[in-house]
């Protein structure tokens, strides 16, 4: 009887394993069993902040408006050759807990406003997307806005981008898809999103990893740094950490002429090449604007340092940094690692400035009509 | 794949229902590829080396068995130089080029023989030894060939033990694939246990610790005496933990296969010599050695000094097994100058011990005994853990310095520091509960209640106290 019973146990917890086995290699699998349910296109969990789900503490968990559409998804998206102007940004171009900054662009200036986006810091050269959606070169002047958090620059300018480049993502093989069915890559990761969103787990899940906060205060290493009273705040480990992009590294004169020469490069390719006049806009890390809520730690001043070269080689770039600190307001979520509405309408705001103190956009009756805002 | 991976959770359990569901001849087959997958998720391509020695000992062993006279010692030759050679290029390859490069500027020149651009394949240095214990087996006649390739690649692959042992010998395994095995509550139930003692030494213990001595021992020259001293009593308790654990997982996910492999450790700390140490500390490698090298060399059927240069030896062989670095070596050779220390001045201690007293009051003299081990093999560990010789003899010649021990703010410890100490004793007290009073059987046969309470509350400490990180096991790197 006790062997019976024990056969039974083996096969159906080796059903359930076998499941998920599968679940983490066919999205439709492991979709079916999330407590939330993953966007099909975007693979994002929109409930929380995003911050929130790496670690499921109940005390980080703060309701987020419901998601908006996606602007690069939806049909006001123009082709590419149709755009007014050109957006290349990663996620704070993408994130849909309000309208995103491109949208909010092209209803503001009422023009065509093409947004790409990728949160592949190692896949953002515009060139490759021009190039391959045979952009063409026009007389008339318009503007490409390149947007890319703080903490990506190191990788995205440590080099310059291919001019040349045509392939928008290289095509995996056939065996390198079946290989990564077999030994599925990061592997761990989707399995432990399982877990932490398994319908029928993730309530365990997150009750032992708030009582392992609360007993020992153990927390994901990716958000170890935190503010519980009042709101809490969380932020992102790549952030405060000692690497490339983090708030402790110490960048070298080398490094930081290096970016502020391949951000120029770019400016000087996208204006030969397709006479697009470049506004470079870095967004800060959440932790470099709002470190002293946990600590007085000092910043490696890598903005303001990259902001000089920038001047001095004449590049338009949008100053965030300057009012993010300056502003005695919060552009950012708690418990993300994204700007909020605030932050979306002071980059709009500097955007829109930059472009009429260009004397370009001067006429535009949106942007009088913003100001007023 | 590691033991303490979320993809292990879910790969055993699957390989655990359709063990049970096939019938026996194929169960040897579905071993196999399991054991394929576990070891291709590090890197796939490396199973061509395994693949390699793998077909060449298998073939070695036909032969040996199949031959007479020089012959034997040719095949055998063969093999131990295939097995030892995919070892030399992957493992010490580097080493020795680095070493010649050093020599060779000391006059002045440059070395021309290029470097190695290559991973070290994980586990290389254990199934390599596997592998050879067979060969060497079917030449001493102990052992018969093994006709089915399929289950000789498993008895080199078996995935519980491929990559970080226990170092099997094929009179212990090879029979026990043959053998059909039927469902058994009492031996899941055993294998559980196991894996669950296992994880709570390498999740809760091992992966706790490693954090401080992570910091400490990867910038030593920024710390003084009190914490070189905890990082170096820490690590001796990470080390165990961190293999033992392993070893208890390997043994509990075999035994829920119906395969027994070999005990790993045996309370190493309670040792009260070095060379009791070695009798319950890394067993299987440790018997490897005395079988295949230092009996082989006379063992201590020689004269004195001559024994005392086959011990050092085997030490030293020990060390450069674990990795291709002169720490290693210098554990290795530190062990070995225990011992034959502890041999010379045999008679002098014991003349202490009796001028003392202590030799009445054994309790006491069991203390210094297992102390003064205790020390000494952390003391050695330094040398194993330490990035390079420059910063061990700076651990070593600044962890005694307590002038600097007001330097040391105990508040300024997290509570996982606490912790920490309160649970290496804990394991230090099962484990000498477990010595005396053999803990683990009288909780088997406690009643129902009293067992399923320590069971369920042993789980709840994992999962609320484990360090879930999936971190490395030490032992995968040799």
């Amino acid at each position: 009887m006790k062997e019976k019973y024990l056969r039974f146990i083996i096969y159906f917890v080796g059903a359930i394993c076998l499941y998920a086995f599968l679940a983490v290699r066919i999205f439709p699998l492991m979709n079916s069993v999330l407590s939330e349910k993953m966007d099909r296109e975007t693979r994002d969990f929109n409930k929380y902040g995003d911050l929130y789900y790496y670690n499921c503490i109940t005390h980080f968990k703060q309701d987020f408006p419901p998601p908006l559409r996606k602007y690069r998804l939806s049909e006001k998206n123009p082709e590419l050759n149709e755009a007014d102007i050109l957006t290349f940004g990663d996620s704070f171009f993408d994130f849909s807990f309000q309208t995103t900054f491109p949208e909010r662009l092209s209803d503001t200036l009422n023009q065509k406003v093409y947004s790409f986006i990728t949160q592949d810091p190692t896949q953002s050269n515009p060139f490759c997307i021009l190039n391959h959606g045979t952009y063409k070169k026009r007389t008339v002047q318009k503007y490409v806005i390149f947007e890319t958090i703080e903490r990506n620059i190191p990788v995205k300018f440590s080099t310059g981008f291919d001019i040349h480049c045509m392939n928008v993502k290289s095509k995996r093989r056939i065996h390198d898809e079946v290989r990564n069915f077999i030994f599925k890559e990061n592997s761990e990761t989707v399995y432990a999103l399982l877990l932490k969103r398994g319908r029928f787990v993730h309530h365990l899940y997150s009750f032992f990893a708030t009582m392992r906060f609360d007993l020992c205060g153990y927390i994901s290493p990716l958000t170890s740094k935190y503010k519980l009273e009042n709101d809490p705040w969380l932020f992102y480990e790549k952030e405060y950490g000692n690497e490339p992009g983090g708030f402790y590294y110490q960048y070298s004169d080398k490094e930081l002429n290096t970016f502020a020469d391949n951000i120029l490069r770019l400016s000087r390719d996208i204006k030969s090449a397709y006479n697009l006049d470049l506004i470079f806009m870095p967004v800060p890390n959440k932790y470099t604007v709002y470190h002293t809520m946990i600590n007085n730690d000092r910043y490696n001043n890598f903005l303001p340092r990259l902001y000089a070269e920038l001047d001095k080689r004449g590049v338009i770039y949008i100053n965030l940094y300057k009012e993010y600190k300056s502003a005695n307001d919060t552009f950012y979520y708690g418990t993300d690692t994204h700007w909020n509405k605030k932050g979306i309408d002071k980059a709009l705001q500097l955007v829109l400035e930059k472009m009429h103190s260009a004397n370009d956009l001067a006429s535009l009756e949106p942007y009088s009509i913003f100001k007023g805002n | 794949m590691l033991f303490n991976s979320i993809e292990f959770f879910v790969f055993f359990p699957i390989v655990v229902a359709l063990y049970y569901a096939l019938p026996h001849k194929y169960r040897w087959g579905l071993l196999l590829i399991s054991s394929c997958y576990f070891y291709m998720v590090f890197i796939p391509v490396y199973i061509l080396i395994l693949g390699f020695t793998i077909v060449i000992d298998y073939f070695a062993g036909i032969l040996l068995e199949n031959s007479q006279g020089r012959k034997r010692k040719i095949y055998l030759i063969a093999s131990i130089i295939a097995n030892t050679g995919v070892l030399a290029v992957f493992k010490y390859y580097n080493f020795l080029n680095e070493n010649l490069t050093v020599l060779l500027k000391g006059f002045t020149m440059e070395n021309p023989i290029p470097y190695l651009s290559i991973l070290l394949p994980i586990g290389l240095s254990f199934h390599t030894f596997q592998a050879m214990s067979y060969t060497i087996e079917v030449y001493r006649g102990n052992q018969k060939a093994e006709r089915n390739f399929g289950i000789y690649a498993l008895y080199v692959m078996f995935f519980p033990q491929l990559v970080a042992g226990p170092i099997e010998r094929p009179q212990h395994m090879l029979h026990q694939f043959h053998r059909e095995t039927q469902l058994d509550f009492l031996r899941i139930a055993e294998g559980l246990k196991h894996i669950v003692w296992g994880l709570f030494k390498k999740v809760i213990i091992a992966d706790r610790i490693s954090e401080y001595v992570n910091i400490v021992y990867g910038n030593p020259h920024d710390y003084q005496g009190p914490h070189l001293l905890m990082a170096t009593f820490f690590f001796t308790f990470q080390i165990y933990c961190d293999f033992s654990g392993y070893s208890s997982i390997a043994i509990g996910t075999a035994r829920i296969l119906g395969i027994n492999l070999m005990e790993n450790f045996r309370r190493p700390y309670l040792a009260e010599n070095i060379r009791e140490f070695w009798q319950r500390w890394h067993i299987s490698l440790s018997t490897w050695f005395r079988d295949y090298l230092y009996i082989p060399l006379g063992g201590s059927k020689v004269p004195l000094l001559r024994g005392f240069f086959n011990t050092f030896i085997v030490f030293l062989v020990s060390g450069l097994w674990h990795g291709a670095n002169w720490t290693f070596v210098i554990w290795g050779a530190l062990h070995g100058f225990y011992m034959v220390f502890a041999k010379i001045t045999q008679p002098v201690r014991d003349r202490i011990n009796a001028f003392t007293g202590l030799d009445r009051l054994p309790l006491l003299l069991k203390v210094v005994r297992i102390s003064t081990t205790f020390v000494l093999a952390s003391i050695a560990w330094i040398f194993f853990r330490a990035a390079s010789m420059e910063d061990a003899m700076y651990i070593l010649s600044h962890m005694f310095r307590l002038e600097t021990v007001q330097n040391l703010n105990l508040f300024e410890f997290s509570v996982d520091m606490y912790l920490s100490i309160v649970l290496i004793l804990f394991l230090f007290m099962v484990e000498a509960f477990e010595e005396k009073l053999k803990l683990f059987e009288t909780i088997k046969l406690s009643p129902v209640f009293v067992r399923w309470t320590i069971y369920l509350t042993s789980i709840i400490a994992l999962l609320a106290l484990g360090i879930w990180k999936s971190a490395d096991f030490i032992y995968f790197q040799f």
